[in-house]
């Protein structure tokens, strides 16, 4: 074939296919657009996981209406002169790629007004064409409307995955936005219910508690630091080593409040919570690094996702001294030094600052590295045969075993228990216990969602379910591991829980530990020796005694060497 | 309060009362037990505001009286006790309790009478009288059916009915039902309804052990309460809270008609499911079973009781029906519900009636008609 320029729609339309992927690219150029302009309240609504409808609402300066058909063109934009200007980047949009590409895709319509004109102004497009323009009637500020993405591309628009889906990823990018500028006021409605709304308060305190709830909010650590030369700030908050996540989503890192993505980073912070968190979990953080906007290369990645830093090393360093004085003031306990001969020993990895008793050889091992890969010799270790002495505040079993004590967490052991029950059980069809009556269930449309996701796999698990008009539905059945609760409350336990762990996730690991840990042994029951023994010995027999699904630890252990010295007699 | 007593009788009395004593409370009175002069008698009560119980113990009053002091230590002193006779004397306003047995003697420190939550009575509403053996019996087969999670209480009770000469007990924790009818020893005048928890009636089995008298009932439902009266070696009283709520409409849950109905011998089908039950363990707790009429006519037809699990392997027995009408089919259960049904009928024969994979089990002893039991299937693969 001869090489020949691209006809301008169809270069268009594959530019576009780089900075507009999916409904999530639309709402992140928009947001951005409103924050460039000064927004200090921006509304997102979407209908059907945004393929339906995405608006975006701001209060921001506006466009002037004689500039409205200009921001629609290639390479239009108000916020860089001249080349020079692209080595240092202070907006968040700076190609001017954004409005004239999502056009390409979409019917869009734009109106607007800034603050000293009388009348606002409004375009309409259709794949890229203006169909209408003239003045119209809009109060300060802008509104971007866009419909039917991606009509004009079939082949693009199979890629989407299902609204709940869709919808979960917007959830996931207002809400950093939201963490990004907590002095700006965000609201999200996906079909007329608001999945998040902040008070722009300024605070990030107030920003996080609306985004993951008080505990969270609560236990955060403040974090500060800055290099030697000053040049750079590091400022947020991280979670104390008790609150933790089974994914990376809860990281939140902002170069000038840009979210970004970096593999690098995110290393960083999880590195300085060595040792300080269960396998294969993850802190919760809101960082920003400020830099000099010379420093920072944003125009590496057509969706403005990643960024490249001049001196990345001094931001690292600077980044981990930050986190980890913030855990260390945290420690509620002073740091032991750790037992001679121990594997803690001399290396940088020593620092040890909340836990009390070094984790014990059989956990740590895979603490190493957290991120990492999971050493499999670790994990797969058999458990000890421990015997009972007692239980502690009806929630720790206090077990003898070789060489120590064991502490034994008994929902974490019971959850480990009913997770590989289930999992062995075979799939796709898992028994369910039939209910005498079946039960109307009302669900909220949150968990109505994720039981149009996830209605299969409910199915296999044992639940059988019929929708019942609305947001009704008829509960015919329950897993065998949940005849001892109440099935309904089961049910929306079950939902709630899968929606917490991550909406677009779709391993079916999350179901089955979310199921397991609804039906667990709760902490605060007081068990009989009998019931204690017969929970450790099923511990034992499981593939992975040593972390319940959550990744959390079943057991703590107590080694003899370290108990006689702790006491003085070594 | 002065008054002598036998150690024996003081013993037991403290024993029965004991178990109404409340073990971690947010009232710590409710810890101590109850001690008054009641005509010429001692009377011991405990409560740990679910359940009350009342026993008196024969004495030689000599001053009225009545003190609260910690249950625990009391019986324990009274238990290390000879039997022999025991003063026991509280002298007014000191709230000191002294106790001389032989040699031996001991003060013990109570509280206020005054204190004790008030032990209810129950003096009016609608009584009646059943055997022990029948009370018994009917808690027997149908209390364990009970939910035992407390987020849906109406279900963790068993609704008692008092109806002319019959009363009837049912409890049903959405899984199963189990529904037993009884007699009365006199017709009631009105009919009445209530719900017990399974729990308190439990523990009324146990107290009844092997006595013979009969049992009274004394139900209000306006004040929401019941009351057991039991005769025995010693009157006790257990009072109880009634659980408020509507149970639900059990006998349309029955099915009134089957495909297949056999009957077995109960031992043989008992001891075919405890060995699946060994297997299903692991598998979570599926036993199957696939009933096959005989082909020629000659033998009634059979059930194939099987178990497996991945991880541990499987097994398979069959149980010869006496009678079996109806088609072949296959139906899976819970073992811990199997279980349950086929050891509270113990002996005997069992009539089982299903009807579809997917639609409840009936389970009646073949000689009578007083106990019906559902278990409703686990939807399998097979
Ligand atoms: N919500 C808004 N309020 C005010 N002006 C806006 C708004 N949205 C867009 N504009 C104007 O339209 C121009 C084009 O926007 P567009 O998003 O296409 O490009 P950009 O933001 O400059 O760069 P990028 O492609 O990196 O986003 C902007 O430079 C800005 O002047
Ligand atoms: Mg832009």
């Amino acid at each position: 074939m001869p090489i020949k320029v691209l006809p301008p729609d169809l270069a268009i339309k594959i530019a576009a296919g780089e900075v507009i992927e999916r409904p999530a690219s639309v709402v992140k150029e928009l947001l951005e657009n409103s924050l460039d302009a000064g927004a200090s309240s921006v509304a997102v609504e979407i209908k059907g996981g945004g393929s339906g409808e995405t608006r975006v609402t701001d209060d921001g300066r506006g466009i002037p209406s004689f500039e409205v058909s200009t921001a629609f063109l290639r390479h239009a934009t108000s916020k860089l002169n001249a080349s020079e200007d692209l080595n240092a980047v202070a907006t968040l949009g700076f190609r001017g790629e954004a409005l004239p590409s999502i056009a390409a895709v979409s019917r869009l319509s734009l109106t607007t007004r800034t603050p000293d004109s009388e009348m606002g102004y409004g375009i309409d497009l259709e794949w890229g064409q203006i169909i209408r323009e003239g003045s119209r009637g809009s109060p300060p500020g802008t509104t971007v409307r866009v419909s039917n993405l991606f009509e004009n591309l079939p082949a693009r628009r199979k890629f989407l995955r299902t609204p709940g889906t869709e919808t979960g990823r917007i959830h996931d990018l207002v809400t950093r936005f939201a963490l990004g500028f907590p002095s700006v006021r965000f609201r999200l409605t996906s079909d007329g219910r608001v999945l998040l709304s902040t008070t722009g308060s300024g605070t990030l305190r107030e920003a996080l508690l609306a985004v993951y709830g008080v505990e969270v909010a609560e236990g955060m650590l403040d974090i500060y630091g800055e290099d030697p030369e000053r040049t750079y700030q590091v400022e947020g908050v991280v979670s104390p080593p008790h609150i933790h996540r089974s994914n990376r989503s809860y990281m939140s890192l902002f170069v000038n409040r840009r979210w970004i993505q970096s593999r690098a980073l995110s290393f960083a912070l999880e590195e300085s919570y060595h040792g300080l968190l269960p396998v294969k979990r993850y802190p919760v953080a809101a960082i920003n690094i400020s830099i000099p906007y010379a420093d920072v290369d944003v125009n590496s990645h057509p969706a403005k996702r990643e960024v490249r830093f001049h001196h990345e090393g001094t931001i690292f360093s600077t980044l981990q001294r930050a986190v980890r004085a913030a855990l260390i003031a945290d420690s509620p306990v002073p740091p032991i030094q750790p037992p001679p001969g121990s594997r803690f020993d001399g290396s940088s990895s020593a620092y040890h600052p909340s836990s009390f008793f070094p984790r014990s050889a059989f956990t740590g091992a895979s603490r190493d590295y957290p991120g990492g890969p999971v050493d499999a010799a670790a994990t797969t270790q058999p458990a000890p045969s421990l015997k009972v002495v007692g239980q502690v505040k009806a929630t720790y079993i206090v077990a003898e075993g070789p060489d120590g004590m064991y502490l034994v967490d008994q929902h974490a052991a019971h959850e480990r228990v009913l997770f590989d029950r289930i999992k062995q059980q075979s799939a796709p069809a898992r028994p369910g216990e039939l209910l005498l009556e079946p039960i109307t269930v009302e669900l909220t449309p949150g968990q109505a969602e994720v039981m149009q996701e996830k209605a299969n796999m409910l199915c296999q698990y044992g639940f059988a379910i019929e929708p019942f008009g609305d947001n009704s539905y008829l509960l015919r059945a329950v897993p065998v591991v949940m005849t001892g609760q109440d099935p309904a409350q089961a049910l929306l336990t079950v939902l709630d829980l899968v929606a917490l762990e991550n909406l677009s996730n779709t391993q079916e690991d999350v179901l089955a530990a979310s199921i397991a840990c609804h039906s667990a042994i709760r902490a605060g029951k007081t068990l009989t020796n009998d019931e204690m023994i017969a929970l450790l010995d099923q511990l034992e027999a499981t593939a992975n005694p040593h972390t319940c699904p959550h990744g959390r630890p079943t057991m703590l252990h107590f080694s003899a060497a370290h108990m006689e010295q702790e006491f003085g007699r070594t | 309060m002065k008054l002598s007593c036998l150690q024996e009788n003081l013993s037991r009395g403290l024993g029965v009362v004991g178990r109404a004593v409340a073990s971690r409370t947010t009232l710590p009175i409710t810890q101590n037990v109850y001690l008054a002069t009641d005509q010429s008698m001692l009377k011991l009560s405990a409560t740990n505001l679910e359940i009350a119980m009342t026993t008196w113990v024969g004495a030689m009053v000599e001053d009225e009286g009545a003190i609260t002091v910690p249950a625990r230590l009391l019986s324990e002193f009274v238990n290390s006790l000879p039997s022999e006779r025991i003063d026991i004397e509280l002298q007014p306003g000191s709230g000191v309790l002294q106790l001389r047995c032989g040699r031996t003697e001991a003060n013990i420190n109570g509280a206020d009478a005054g204190e004790f939550p008030p032990i209810p009575t129950v003096d009016e509403g609608v009584a009646a009288s059943v055997e022990t053996a029948t009370l018994k019996e009917a808690i027997a087969r149908v209390a364990f059916a009970a939910a035992t999670e407390e987020s849906r209480p109406v279900l963790t009770g068993v609704e008692i009915k008092l109806e002319g000469d019959r009363f009837s007990m049912a409890a049903a924790d959405g899984f199963r039902l189990a529904v037993h009818h009884g007699s009365l020893r006199e017709p009631v005048d009105s009919e009445t309804k209530v719900i017990v928890p399974a729990r308190v009636l439990n523990e009324l089995n146990r107290l009844l052990g092997d006595q013979t008298d009969p049992v009274e009932i004394m139900m209000t439902p306006a004040k929401g309460q019941v009351l057991f009266r039991t005769q025995g070696s010693q009157t006790v009283e257990t009072v109880s809270q009634l659980l408020q709520g509507t149970f639900p409409n059990y006998e349309q849950l029955i099915p009134q008609s089957y495909q297949t109905r056999a009957v077995f011998d109960l031992p043989s089908l008992l001891r075919a499911t405890r060995t699946a039950a060994i297997f299903a363990r692991d598998g979570s707790n599926i036993i199957r079973m696939e009933t096959q009429p005989a082909e020629n006519g000659e033998a009634p037809g059979k059930v194939i009781i099987s178990a497996r699990s991945e991880e541990v392997g499987d097994n398979q027995d069959e149980v010869e029906a006496e009678s079996l009408d109806g088609v072949e089919g296959k139906i899976a259960f819970n073992s811990r519900y199997l279980l349950d049904v086929l050891s509270v009928l113990e002996r005997g024969r069992v009539t089982i009636e299903t009807a579809s994979s997917s639609s409840p089990g009936v389970f009646r002893p073949t000689d009578s008609e007083d106990y019906i039991h559902v278990v409703m299937p686990m939807f399998v693969q097979w």
